[in-house]
């Protein structure tokens, strides 16, 4: 039986298949390191950043469980009823008191979810809020998992309606969310940076809620403003999950109804 | 000899000459269970994941499930033609065929449901623009495309001179395309001592290659797990755990290959109790090794006693998950410990369904490490039950059927028994003058 | 003179009512005579060095008749915004030495024009008074951090510089195998 002298051809065939492969995977290794100091993702959004960072502070003596940040928060962001981007849990402590926790994204310092996002979906600002660009969101969920605090959600379904007036959405609003990719509070940074505060903040009628901006020191809600130093210090105010090291940016000050005067 | 060798290349071609009216029938069952499982996909495409029963509490379910399961079947083709060919194992000689084509197929449709899981799959180009390698997920992704390479060389590297072998055979006659694929995948091999030679280093290092990368690939998979904080997934022994769950698995689904096509093509002569047995005997020792991974995880666990662990354990042992655990332990563990231990039981019937239960039971035990912990949740909280909707389902379905499918496609194509390496294990054997010729005639037993 | 016993007790209560205002007066003269007005008056000295910029802010306090006041306590305060609300937020207190003076440091946190109070809120003898200055600020130092958590960041980079170096060499290998075996066999095969 007759073979032909493939030996060359097969040779430049089979180089050349694998060179492909060779030349994808080294493709991949050059932005895997050119990218592992780069912001993923800052440059699509359409803010300059500020040089501030951003916390909040819960004041958990004052919060009656009424969700109305919740809802205030699906409002803005046009959430299903089932997301809830600061959930309210109602929580009872060692000695049976009852108390009520809002629990918004604490946008770590470290963040788990940064670390396992696989294309860079998930990245922090230089005001230290993490961001997800819907963009380059796979749908992997592996955020979901690495997330101690259980506070990236995904949108299972299409979002609500939008009016066409909105623009589009941005990773500093992103609104409409888009099916198949994940959400979570983003402290409305499109807000906060244009001297707004967030939604939640907003509609919270006990003041319990505050936002602060760790460089200038100061803290404010609807009412009043003071000094975030002061707010957290001399109420002991605390962060959750401590020994996870994650760096969490949202104080609780404990507590379950009682009355307050700063 | 040289009858015994053309009534085994004969054999090895049966599925080509001689498939039988039942291969289409079957072939045409299965292609309509598979085209169910497409039809569900593209569904699921249009419509989003909110067609599972998916939720922000479980939000990994069947699909991450069969992701496991179907590549840690993969498995049992590196045990039998990487392992077993380094320890020389000669009776690994006739299966080593099915078990590669097997492990092949089950890869690729278990890395498929990667995909599937996925909810944005069109942006997945993202991975190449802007990768993360702290993600496990990156990894994975790196681990299985190597692995699928070199489970592919594996498979290849034999066919080099099964296929010259095929062509060589003045009694069979081939269609035009065969003649031209095999010639193909020949590529001049005449048999001469140098290319022999060649061809056993080759297969020597891929199948040293291929055991690193086997581990790594499981072992990626049960990080992307255990590198969370989630309690039950957290685990420092999830890497060698996932290794060992998918060495078990493998050797079972490789025996029930194995059967499936020994009965279907009369291989008897050729696939011996021998086969069967050696790889119950393997199924043995790796179930007892996975028993023992898992009873050190609950006794690590459960030991201390942590706020966040009982109702974990409380749920898998005895609560809402303990059916489904204790239906694993007894029908994955016990039974088959039982079934092949007992001698009367040690027969190719009793290691089938010894098979058949570890199979099934390894794919419910990787529910229990996926689901139970998520449906725990955090901070306290309820969550919704998880069962699964007609998509997840179906499309399991789909897959489950597409592997024999895809492995009677594929012995239509190629040689059924590794020719080459049966007739080299036969020279091996017979100067070795304490058994003369006997791994050609293992089915006498 | 006589005076009708009817008259007795009017005559007697607008006496009392005389001497109470009499007496009062004198006391009320006496406060307003000796509550002296004070001056309070700022002054400001920007010092930069390798941690930023700070503000060195000199205040003095005196009485109206231009004596220096000392051990009274001033205090020092700006007015800032933050999200449409403002605040009066205290930066910190001193007392005045013995020149009527007292220096505070004022380390800024954010760039732009401050503008900083500073109150005397006046005791028994003194009416309290307030100045403000008005400082530009153009560098600051960043707050340490001192929430921030520990990393390896260090460390896994070179692991997985390492790993990705074995992954290449890998597929170099699987490269080689595959076409150093179809070449060896068909060159044998010549």
């Amino acid at each position: 039986m007759q073979i032909e002298n493939p030996s060359r051809r097969q040779f430049l065939k089979g180089a050349g298949a694998l060179a492909i492969v060779g030349a994808l995977s080294g493709v991949a290794g050059i932005a895997t390191l050119g990218g592992m100091k780069k912001v993923a993702g800052a440059e699509k959004m359409n803010m300059p950043e500020t040089d501030r960072q951003w916390v909040m502070v819960i004041d958990l003596r004052r919060c009656d469980g009424c969700k109305a940040c919740t809802t205030a928060c699906q409002k803005e962001h046009y959430l299903h009823p089932e997301q809830e981007w600061i959930k309210v849990y109602k929580l009872e402590g060692p000695s049976g008191q009852k108390y009520n926790l809002p629990k918004p994204c604490m946008q770590c310092e470290d963040a788990p979810c940064v670390r396992v996002c696989p294309v860079k979906a998930t990245f922090k600002t230089s005001d230290g809020v993490t961001l997800v660009d819907a963009n380059k969101c796979i749908g992997c969920r592996m955020c979901m998992a690495a997330c101690p605090y259980a506070s990236r959600y995904f949108n299972w379904k299409d979002s609500l309606p939008v009016p066409s007036t909105l623009a589009k959405p941005t990773p500093e609003f992103p609104v409409p969310q888009q099916k198949g990719t994940v959400g979570k509070c983003e402290f409305c940074l499109h807000d906060v940076r244009a001297g707004k505060l967030p939604a939640c903040v907003r509609a919270c009628e006990m003041r319990a809620l505050w936002f602060g901006d760790k460089v200038a020191d100061l803290a404010a809600n609807p009412d009043e403003v003071v000094k975030l130093s002061t707010l957290i210090n001399s109420n002991d105010a605390t962060r959750l999950m401590e020994e996870l090291n994650t760096g969490p940016r949202v104080y609780y000050i404990g507590g379950h109804g009682q009355e307050v005067n700063y | 000899m040289e009858l015994m060798l053309d009534e085994l290349r004969e054999a090895a071609v049966r599925p080509i000459t001689k498939p039988g009216k039942w291969f289409y029938l079957l072939a045409g069952f299965l292609g309509l269970l598979v085209t169910g499982g497409l039809a569900a996909y593209i569904y699921q495409s249009i419509h989003g994941l909110g067609v599972t029963a998916l939720n922000d509490e479980v939000f990994y379910g069947i699909y991450m499930t069969n992701l496991v399961a179907f590549i840690g079947i993969s498995y049992g083709g590196a045990i039998v033609s990487a392992i077993l060919r380094l320890t020389h194992a000669a009776w690994r000689a006739p299966i080593t065929r099915l078990a590669e084509g097997m492990a092949v197929v089950s890869l690729i449709i278990g890395a498929l449901f990667a995909i599937v899981d996925m909810g944005r799959f069109p942006h997945i180009w993202n991975v190449f623009v802007s990768p993360n390698p702290n993600s496990p997920v990156i990894w994975d992704m790196m681990a299985i495309t190597t692995y699928l390479m070199a489970t592919l060389i594996f498979f290849y590297l034999p066919l080099i001179p099964d296929t010259a072998i095929l062509l060589s055979r003045s009694s069979q006659k081939f269609q035009a395309w065969r003649v031209k694929l095999y010639s193909l995948l020949s590529g001049g091999w005449k048999g001469l001592t140098t290319q022999r030679s060649r061809l056993s280093t080759a297969m020597n290092l891929m199948a040293v290659l291929i055991i690193p990368l086997a581990v790594s690939v499981h072992s990626v998979l049960a990080w992307v797990f255990a590198v969370t904080s989630r309690e039950g997934w957290h685990s420092s022994i999830f890497g060698p755990y996932f290794v060992v769950g998918a060495l078990f698995s493998g050797v079972a689904a490789v025996t029930l290959v194995v059967v499936a096509f020994r009965k279907a093509y009369h291989l008897e002569k050729y696939i011996g109790l021998k086969q069967v047995r050696y790889l119950g005997y393997l199924m043995l020792a790796l179930g007892a090794i996975y028993l023992y991974f898992t009873f050190s995880e609950f006794l690590t666990e459960g030991y201390t006693q942590y706020q966040a662990t009982v109702p974990l354990l409380q749920s898998l042992l005895a609560g809402n998950y303990a059916p489904l655990f204790w239906a694993f332990a007894v029908g994955a563990g016990i039974i088959p410990v039982l079934l092949i231990a007992i001698p009367k039981t040690r027969t190719v019937r009793g290691i089938t369904v010894a098979s058949i239960l570890v199979v099934a039971g390894m794919w419910l035990k990787r529910l229990l490490i996926i689901v139970p912990p998520l449906r725990q949740g955090l901070f306290s909280t309820p969550t919704p039950t998880y069962h699964g909707t007609w998509v997840e389902w179906v499309i399991t379905l789909g897959a489950l059927a597409a592997i024999p499918l895809m492995m009677m496609i594929m012995f239509r194509l190629f040689p059924v028994l590794p020719i080459h390496e049966m007739e080299e294990i036969a020279t091996e054997e017979s100067e070795h003058a304490l058994k003369p010729a006997g791994v050609l005639n293992s089915g006498v037993e | 003179m006589h005076i009708g016993r009817f008259w007795l007790k009017p005559i007697a209560l607008l006496a009392l009512i005389a001497c109470t205002m009499m007496f009062g007066t004198t006391v009320l003269a006496a406060d307003s005579i000796q509550m002296m007005g004070t001056v309070l008056t700022v002054s400001q000295q920007l010092k930069t060095d390798k941690s930023g910029q700070h503000i060195v802010l000199t205040a003095r306090l005196t009485g109206s008749d231009s004596q220096p006041m000392s051990d009274e306590s001033i205090s020092f305060g700006e007015m800032q915004s933050f999200m449409g609300n403002e605040n009066l937020i205290p930066l910190g207190s001193g007392v005045t030495n013995a020149l009527g003076t007292v220096s505070f440091t004022y380390v800024p946190l954010v760039t732009g024009t401050h503008t900083v109070r500073v109150f005397f809120s006046g005791d028994g003898n003194y009416l309290g008074s307030q100045s403000s200055i008005v400082v530009n600020v153009t560098s600051v130092t960043p707050p340490p951090n001192g929430d921030a958590p520990l990393t390896l960041a260090s460390i896994s980079c070179w692991v997985l510089l390492a790993v990705g170096i074995v992954v290449a060499v890998v597929w170099i290998l699987l490269a080689a195998v595959i076409v150093g075996v179809r070449r060896s066999i068909s060159h044998a095969s010549r």
